[in-house]
């Protein structure tokens, strides 16, 4: 390898690692002014810092608003999690082991349910609510968000379900196990990665989720419709506390649930 | 072992078939098939892929109903019944053996299912994984297994349920030519030793010939012969029967004399007149077109005219160096081509000149049904 080549490499690969740089500073510079601004002690957020101090987050947990809104959103959060994935399971257990006219719809439509503007489906369920003569609740939250969870959940067990044989299913069929047993010894051990991230996702994504929670909630408050309602009055630092601790705490959860989803298993290592 | 005991004695019939059909919309994969199954006996469904074979295996396993017909397993018809309450066990392609649990639990998995007490479990699941050759491998993860120790783990999580009827689908079909020669040894010895009614699909004829007590060669969904394995091979019932196992020359000609003990027919495109053994009922009747087998090990080249040796004049068109033997390939006047295994040790001549073959008249299947 000549001198120049060697030069040249080590400058792209320097350029690479500038523009990853900017890239993931584009991507969290906003959290990570929020979290710098959650420990300054100054009311007014602005550099220079006044210097560290816990305070705002003392402040933020002891609002019994906050506090309220957080347990409502971690009750709502776990339900729907809860139901989402084990609605999930059967779909994908469905999925994967039956081939039947309308699969591929089926798939799409669960797909669709994704990409539907939050605002629209908070909107439509509104409606339907009232229609239908249902009481605003978290219950009507939890049923909200468990739609969008059974996608996700569905999506993620069925992948998780395909790659594994049909002949499974069978084997312990025929070793005596019958359906709802066969299904316990084999198809929800062979699951349980996908259910543990299908799981956490479905919380994850349930915590956060503000549009659709708004319109259904009621007079009930999640934790992020309660965070919405502090802004109108003005942005406090105590804000800035809660919303460090959300990314902090959903970050966490996501990554534990990927890593549970991609974690090496004897059942993931398919024989050669 | 205690298998010995719950087998039936030796004679009865275990499975049995009454002209059992199953189509799939306007597909028909098993078209009448009727057989009876004997305890101890290892039968083989040998086929070609689309056959019917693993169809069949999968109604006697419960898996599938049949569209028509009755399956008795032990003399009880056993329409209706699932696979977990049939005492069967499959051995599948794949193996099928549960990822998320090692050998032990793997083994011992059909026994848990019936509720058996745990020292029952230890003690036959170890007594199983030693017959397999899988001692002290009882903890391992199945994906720490090669494919020969996990087919032994399929066999032993059959095995250990002392099932009426073992069920095998083409289980050797994933491993490499020397260990499936080795399992193939290995399957029949245990086999024997437990005296298992063991029902094999395959596709491979000479593992068929190997392993089975008897074989059912099978073709579109129907059986075309069902017979000991020395049967099927010296006496096929028809030319795909003798296509299928083994090496087959088959030859046509026309009956010119039935009248005397032996039957004699001229062979097609040729002047050429062979005689064939038949036995009494089978007799053709002189002009009728037929079809004659000959294995290509029983001919030979030059061969000199006898009372019991049949000769004819073929064109020599090319010779193949195999190793053990020469395959000689000839051709008769009308096109038609056949081949000779040859020892070696005879000089040839080159190819497109004319040679005498010849094969001792006991040696000539008249093949008893036309297709």
């Amino acid at each position: 390898m000549t001198s120049f080549s060697r030069a040249l490499r080590s400058l792209t690969n320097r350029a690479s690692l500038l523009y990853a740089l900017l890239v993931f500073g584009f991507l969290y510079l906003p959290i990570l002014t929020v979290a710098l601004f959650s420990f300054d002690a100054s009311r007014v957020s602005g550099l220079p810092i006044d210097g560290p101090t816990l305070h705002w987050y003392r402040e933020a947990f002891a609002n019994q608003n906050v506090l309220d809104g957080l347990r409502t959103s971690v009750g709502v959060a776990l339900a729907s999690a809860f139901l989402s994935t084990l609605i999930g399971l059967f779909a994908g257990q469905a999925l994967a082991r039956h081939d039947f006219r309308g699969k591929t719809f089926l798939i799409a439509a669960l797909v669709g349910t994704l990409v539907v503007p939050y605002i629209v489906m908070g909107i439509s369920l509104l409606m339907l609510f009232r229609f239908v003569g249902i009481a605003l609740s978290p219950m009507t939250i939890v049923i909200a968000h468990t739609m969008f969870g059974i996608a996700y959940a569905t999506l993620i067990i069925y992948s998780r379900l395909l790659a594994f044989p049909e002949s499974l299913l069978e084997a312990a069929l025929d070793l005596g196990a019958n359906e709802v047993r066969a299904f316990w010894e084999v198809v929800i051990p062979l699951a349980s990665p996908a259910l543990v991230s299908a799981f956490l996702l479905c919380f994850t994504q349930s915590f956060d989720e503000f549009i659709v929670a708004w319109f259904v909630a009621g007079f009930s408050r999640t934790l992020p419709i309660e965070i919405w309602n502090s802004l109108r009055h003005g942005i406090t630092p105590a804000m800035n506390a809660i919303a460090t601790v959300l990314f902090v705490g959903s970050i966490s959860i996501s990554l534990f649930g990927l890593g549970w989803l991609f974690r090496p298993t004897g059942a993931n290592t398919r024989r050669s | 072992m205690s298998a010995a005991a719950r087998q039936p004695a030796n004679g009865t019939c275990v499975v049995e078939l009454r002209d059992i059909t199953k189509t799939f919309g306007d597909v028909v994969a098993v078209d009448s098939v009727s057989m009876q199954i004997q305890s101890g006996e290892f039968v083989t469904l040998l086929g070609p892929s689309g056959c019917g074979k693993t169809t069949t295996l999968r109604l006697i396993s419960g898996f599938e109903e049949p569209t028509a017909g009755e399956i008795q397993l032990n003399g009880k018809n056993v329409a209706g019944i699932p696979p977990y309450e049939r005492d069967t066990t499959v051995v599948f392609q794949d193996y099928a053996l549960f990822p998320h649990r090692n050998v032990e639990q793997n083994v011992a998995f059909g026994l848990r299912m019936r509720g058996e007490n745990k020292e029952a479990i230890e003690r036959k699941v170890q007594e199983m994984l030693s017959l397999v050759d899988l001692e002290g491998l009882g903890k391992r993860r199945i994906s720490e297994l090669s494919g020969g120790q996990q087919q032994r783990v399929a066999l032993a999580r059959s095995l250990v349920l002392e099932p009426s009827v073992m069920l095998l689908d083409e289980p050797l079909g994933s491993l490499d030519l020397k260990l499936r020669k080795q399992m193939q040894i290995e399957l029949k010895r245990i086999q024997r030793r437990l005296g298992t009614t063991s029902i094999y699909v395959t596709h491979d004829q000479e593992e068929a010939l190997v392993l089975s007590d008897r074989v059912a060669v099978m073709k579109s969904g129907r059986i075309e012969q069902f017979d000991r394995a020395e049967v099927i091979y010296q006496r096929p019932a028809t030319s795909f029967v003798a296509d299928f196992i083994g090496e087959a020359n088959i030859l046509t000609g026309e009956v010119v004399d039935a009248a005397h003990g032996v039957t004699r027919v001229r062979l097609q495109g040729t002047e050429a007149v062979v005689q064939v053994p038949v036995e009494g009922k089978e007799r053709p009747s002189e002009g009728a077109q037929v079809k004659l087998v000959v294995r290509p090990e029983k001919m030979s080249v030059h061969a000199k005219p006898s009372h019991d040796i049949n000769v004819i004049e073929a064109r020599l068109d090319e010779v193949i160096f195999i190793g053990p033997a020469l395959l000689v390939e000839l051709s008769l006047p009308d096109g038609s081509q056949f081949t000779v295994r040859s020892e070696g040790g005879t000089s040839l001549p080159t190819p497109g000149q004319a040679i005498t073959v010849g094969w001792p008249v006991q040696e000539t299947i008249l093949l008893t049904e036309g297709d």
